[in-house]
C-alpha cells in the first residue's frame, strides 16, 4: 500500500479502515524508525509495543478526524506524535523528564491535545467500558470503529436496525453517566474538549 | 444531535479501544507459540512437499494467498478524470468506493472503455474473485499510458498468485514488474514459502 492509500482507506469504512491499520501496524518502513526512535529515547522493550500501538491508533484517529494533511512526510509525522507519545509516557510513569533528553518537540497543536492525558485517559475510559456490560461495550466499540447499524445488527442479532440504533443510544447514555459520574475523567475530558475547541 | 459535550470525546476514545482490541488481537496471533509452531510445521511441510511436487500450486489456500495479497494490494483510489476524454467509470466514482462492484461490472460489459475503464474493470474483476476473466481480459489489452502499464503487469503477477501458480510461470513474470512492485512481489513469494 502507498503512503496515500494508507490514508485514503484509513477514512473508509471499517473492512478497509482495518485493512489500512493493520498494514501500517505491520509495515516496516514505519514500525522500525519509530521502534528504533522509542527505544532510544529510553522507552523499556515490554513497553515499546504498547507505544507503537498507541501511536499507529492515534495517527489513525487524526487522519478519521481529518486533522492530518497529508504531505510527503508522513513518517517524519509519526515520528513526531511518537515524540508527544513518549513525553505523556515518561510522564505517566514520573520518570526523570531529562530521559527524553534537550530535543525540542515540534509544535503541532494537533498532535498535542490528541495525545494529551493519554495513558490516563485510556485507563478510564477501559475502566467505564467495564461498568456498562460486555454486550454493551462491545457494540459501542463496534459503532465506533465504523460498522454499520445493518452490520451490527447483523453480528449482535439484534431484531432490526431500528432496535439495533436505539440499543446503541441506550449503551452510549449508560457509559455517558458513567464517565460523567467519574470525577477525575470528567476533569480529563474538560481539558481534552477544551484543548480541542481551541485546536478547531 | 448529541447535548451531552463529552459525547464526541468519549467517540475518539471508544475508537482508539476498538483500534487497540484490533491490533492487539493481529499480534498476540502472531505471537502465539502454538500458531507460530504450526506455521513453522507447516512451513518445513511445504518445503518437503516442494520436492515431490514441482510446478504444482502450493498447499496455501486461496483464503491465505487472498490474505498475503491483502498485505501488499489494494483497490486503487479512483478519481475523476481530469482530462477531456470521460470514462464510463467517472459517473460511478460513489458505487466504487462502496464497493457496488456488480453495478459497475455491468455499465463496463459492452461498451467501449476507455484506458480507465479498462484498468478499473480488471481490478473489480480481480476484487470479485472473477479471475480467469481479469487475466482473458487483461493479457491482450494494450494500454498506453505507463501507469496502467505498470498497473496490468502487477495485476497478472497477483492473478497468478492467487491462482496457485506459484512456478516458473510466476518467477517470470517477476522481470516483468516495476522495482517497487518487484519488491513487493518478492516479499509475497517470500511470506507465501514461509507461511506453507
Amino acid at each position: 500500500m502507498t503512503d496515500e492509500e494508507i490514508i485514503s482507506h484509513l477514512k473508509l469504512e471499517a473492512r478497509k479502515h482495518d485493512k489500512a491499520l493493520s498494514y501500517l501496524f505491520s509495515s516496516a518502513k514505519f514500525k522500525t524508525p519509530v521502534i528504533a526512535f522509542l527505544r532510544n529515547k529510553g522507552v523499556s522493550s515490554n513497553d515499546v509495543d504498547i507505544l507503537w500501538t498507541d501511536i499507529v491508533v492515534k495517527f489513525a484517529l487524526l487522519v478519521r478526524n481529518g486533522k492530518y494533511e497529508h504531505s510527503e512526510k508522513m513518517l517524519a509525522y509519526i515520528k513526531n506524535l511518537a515524540n508527544f507519545v513518549a513525553l505523556n509516557y515518561f510522564r505517566d510513569r514520573k520518570k526523570d523528564p531529562t530521559a527524553l533528553s534537550n530535543e525540542s518537540v515540534a509544535d503541532d497543536y494537533q498532535i498535542a491535545y490528541t495525545t494529551n492525558n493519554h495513558f490516563e485517559l485510556k485507563d478510564l475510559i477501559d475502566e467505564q467500558l467495564s461498568k456498562i456490560g460486555e454486550q454493551c461495550k462491545n457494540l459501542l466499540l463496534y459503532w465506533a470503529h465504523g460498522y454499520s447499524m445493518k452490520e451490527i445488527m447483523a453480528k449482535f442479532k439484534i431484531i432490526s436496525e431500528v432496535a439495533t440504533r436505539k440499543r446503541k443510544h441506550s449503551c452510549m447514555k449508560k457509559l455517558l453517566e458513567h464517565v460523567n459520574g467519574d470525577e477525575k475523567m470528567s476533569e480529563l475530558l474538560k481539558e481534552y474538549y477544551h484543548e480541542l475547541n481551541q485546536a478547531l | 444531535m448529541s447535548l451531552d459535550p463529552n459525547e464526541k470525546v468519549v467517540e475518539d476514545l471508544l475508537y482508539e479501544a476498538s483500534a487497540r482490541k484490533h491490533l492487539t488481537k493481529k499480534q498476540q496471533a502472531a505471537k502465539n507459540p502454538i500458531i507460530k509452531y504450526l506455521l513453522g510445521a507447516a512451513a518445513a511441510a511445504a518445503v518437503i512437499l516442494a520436492f515431490f511436487m514441482l510446478d504444482f500450486p502450493s498447499g496455501n489456500s486461496m483464503e491465505q494467498r487472498m490474505a498475503l495479497i491483502e498485505e501488499v494490494h489494494a483497490f486503487p483510489v479512483v478519481a475523476k478524470s481530469r482530462s477531456s476524454q470521460v470514462s464510463i467509470v467517472d459517473n460511478y466514482l460513489v458505487d466504487i468506493q462502496a464497493e457496488n462492484y456488480k453495478k459497475v461490472l455491468d455499465k463496463l460489459y459492452g461498451s467501449t472503455l476507455t484506458e480507465k475503464d479498462a484498468f478499473v474493470k480488471a481490478h473489480i474483476l480481480f476484487e470479485v474473485g472473477k479471475f480467469n476473466e481479469a487475466q482473458e481480459f487483461l493479457e491482450p489489452y494494450v494500454f498506453k499510458d505507463a501507469y496502467y502499464k505498470e498497473e496490468k503487469q502487477w495485476l497478472l503477477f497477483l492473478i497468478d498468485f492467487q491462482k496457485g501458480n506459484v512456478s516458473e510461470k510466476l518467477i517470470k513474470r517477476l522481470d516483468s514488474l516495476s522495482p517497487d512492485y518487484k519488491l513487493k512481489a518478492q516479499g509475497l513469494l517470500d511470506r507465501h514459502s514461509a507461511e506453507g
